[in-house]
């Protein structure tokens, strides 16, 4: 862990906001916002009132001396977490990629079919398409129901999920 | 939340496919009219098929002296086809005679029950050319 990275987490432990943590210090908000990013460093009288803020010795702050043994738990749970989660944001990413590449083939297999299409009628002086689609005569009316039943619950679930989300928002 | 509604979808388009392609009937027809060299021609394809079951085509050219639909025309020839798999065309070549309005109309019958679709009547001259 170096300098920001432990900057960062003495100030989110004693809930401290940038503004406030500049305030302690004397310095201004973007002073802090740069050390915490790593574009600047402080001076030395700066460092001082860092560790005396925090209580922390200098050695440490600058990441000299080993982390404590409760640091080095936190940190090893951490990077447990972090590994558990990095293949599962993995996952995740390929699933999307494969769900647009999937709708893209889709639409591009739309097209190609399209311009198939128009092609061939261009050869000729009328045509006229139809789908037909139909279920057998002899479906259940409860099958008919379930379908119907299952589709206004997906419209039900999508209306409540949007409203949820509006909320969160 | 998300995975839940498109499981959801997925499922039940994954349902309504099944039945319609296993049991019920989802199919593509398309019919076509065109003319040449003195006669007409009509096609009746089926263009994409996955019902279990096969349709049974009958095509039918249409002529009359004005321009109206196929149910006042008269029928002036015809073919009939008791399975048109995927990917098969029924096609029926008339002679273009005198020239006329030509229109070419597809009886399909699936799952017991008989449709049609027609396509727009064309004005032809004796040499099968549209005029």
């Amino acid at each position: 862990m170096d300098f920001r990275e432990r900057l960062i987490k003495l100030r989110d432990e004693n809930r401290l906001s940038q503004q406030e943590l500049a305030d302690m210090l004397d310095v201004t908000r973007q002073t802090v916002s740069r050390w915490e990013s790593g574009r600047s460093y402080p001076s030395i009288p700066q460092m001082a009132r860092i560790c005396s803020a925090f209580a922390i010795d200098a050695n440490e702050m600058l990441g000299c001396t080993a982390e404590k043994p409760v640091d080095e738990a936190q940190t090893t749970h951490n990077g447990a977490e972090e590994a558990q989660q990095k293949p599962h944001a993995k996952r995740k990413f390929i699933a999307c990629v494969a769900v647009l590449a999937a709708l893209f083939a889709a639409a591009l297999g739309g097209l190609i079919a399209t311009i198939v299409y128009a092609v061939k009628d261009a050869g000729y002086d009328s045509s006229a398409t139809v789908w037909v689609v139909s279920i057998p005569q002899n479906t259940p009316m409860i099958v008919l129901c379930v379908f119907l039943a299952l589709f206004m619950v997906l419209i039900a679930a999508i209306f409540i999920y949007m409203i949820i989300r509006g909320k969160r928002r | 939340m998300k995975k839940a509604i498109c499981g959801f979808i997925l499922a039940i388009c994954a349902a309504l496919f099944a039945l319609s392609a296993c049991a019920g009937t989802f199919r593509f027809l398309s019919v076509r009219l065109n003319g040449e060299d003195g006669t007409i021609t009509a096609v009746a394809i089926n263009e994409f098929d996955l019902s279990r079951g096969s349709v049974a085509v009958k095509l039918t050219i249409y002529r009359s002296d004005e321009r109206t639909t196929a149910a006042e025309m008269q029928a002036i020839d015809s073919t009939y086809t008791a399975a048109l798999a995927a990917g098969e065309r029924l096609e029926l070549t008339t002679d273009a005679g005198e020239g006329g309005w030509f229109c070419a109309v597809a009886e399909y019958t699936a799952e017991d029950a008989t449709n049609y679709i027609e396509c727009d009547p064309v004005h032809y001259d004796a040499r099968g050319n549209r005029v």
